[in-house]
């Protein structure tokens, strides 16, 4: 019993942590520092305890090591995804919102185009992408850099294994 | 416990994943969510088999249930990215155009109104959002409570309700 509450109990320590650290500072890297923090730390202790440098009580053998670390791993994961979601606003869902909060009568359709302006929608993602390393400006141009070029590599191949045509979006 | 049902749920996750690429692709590129969910389920089925096979208890099937679910949010999003994320399209954009791309030429190849007219298509097409009248309204409500939900949680987790408060 105790050995399926391994997972469980590394996670929410670090979830914990995360939710006290983030009141105290926000990291610059948010992304990074999560996934230090949610995934590395976690596992790293998960793989010291399975060599037997730094046992974990109530966790024997190397299956409950895997079963906790792909747990761990799978929450991590799915945290950051999430909480990447929640740092930048979502135009599908703001669109969504806006027309809610019109009513019955409706939203008209020139109205989104005033609230979603290319300050709004565009230029925190240009913002990102350059803080990110993924692109970098080189005489008043965006440039791709390597690192966005094997970022963007990642989800063009795939896209072609889905047979997708379209550029997304 | 055995290592191969420690391994589950990833192997769960690679049956979801080899399925989900199956469907889509014999659907030639449709139906991309619907493969989503088709592969999940088929992933569901293998994790079951194999917790059947290598006999685990409950409370193991259980965990790795939970791991199987996590793990397929996370491929869910993966796909979602490249097929909705503004900055993975504006890469592509960049990555086109070896001498660079200026704000304005930019905003000319994946603007707001570019942004704002694909996601309305997407919604008007699955029904989330009507047109009246030249006139939105909200249709299928389904989105509009992920909205919600999200809003509720970006003021829980980062007091906030939107990156430009």
């Amino acid at each position: 019993m105790k050995e399926l509450l391994a997972g469980p109990a590394l996670f929410g320590a670090a979830l914990a942590a995360h939710l006290v650290l983030w009141r105290v500072r926000l990291p610059a890297r948010q992304t990074r520092a999560l996934l230090a923090l949610l995934a590395a730390l976690p596992l790293g202790a998960l793989a010291a305890s399975a060599l037997g440098v730094l046992p974990l009580p109530g966790i024997e053998g190397l299956a409950p090591h895997i079963e906790a670390g792909l747990f761990v791993l799978a929450f991590a994961l799915a945290y950051i995804i999430t909480y990447s979601g929640l740092e930048a606003d979502s135009p599908t869902l703001v669109i969504v919102l806006a027309v809610d909060s019109a009513g019955s009568e409706g939203l008209p359709m020139a109205t989104l185009d005033t609230t979603l302006s290319d300050e709004r929608l565009l230029l925190p993602r240009l913002r990102d992408l350059l803080r990110d390393g993924l692109a970098r400006m080189e005489d008043g141009r965006y440039v791709i850099t390597p690192k966005g070029k094997r970022f963007v590599r990642i989800f063009s191949l795939y896209r072609r294994l889905l047979g997708l045509e379209r550029k997304g979006g | 416990m055995t290592v191969l049902a420690a391994l589950a749920p990833a192997l769960a996750l690679g049956a979801n994943v080899l399925s989900q690429i199956a469907i889509v692709r014999l659907r030639g590129g449709r139906g991309l969510l619907r493969s989503v969910f088709a592969g999940c389920a088929l992933g569901a089925f293998a994790l079951g088999a194999l917790y059947l096979y290598a006999d685990s208890s409950a409370g193991h099937a259980a965990l790795g249930g939970l791991t199987y679910l996590a793990l397929s949010y996370g491929y869910f999003h993966f796909i979602n990215l490249g097929e909705t994320a503004r900055r993975i399209r504006l890469l592509r954009e960049l990555r086109d155009a070896p001498g660079g791309l200026t704000y304005e030429e930019l905003r000319t190849r994946y603007g707001a109104r570019a942004m704002t007219r694909v996601r309305i298509e997407r919604l008007l097409a699955s029904g989330q959002i009507v047109e009246r009248g030249g006139r939105y309204a909200i249709g299928r409500p389904v989105v509009l409570a992920m909205a919600r939900a999200v809003r509720l949680a970006k003021r829980v987790v980062l007091g906030r309700e939107s990156e430009f408060c």
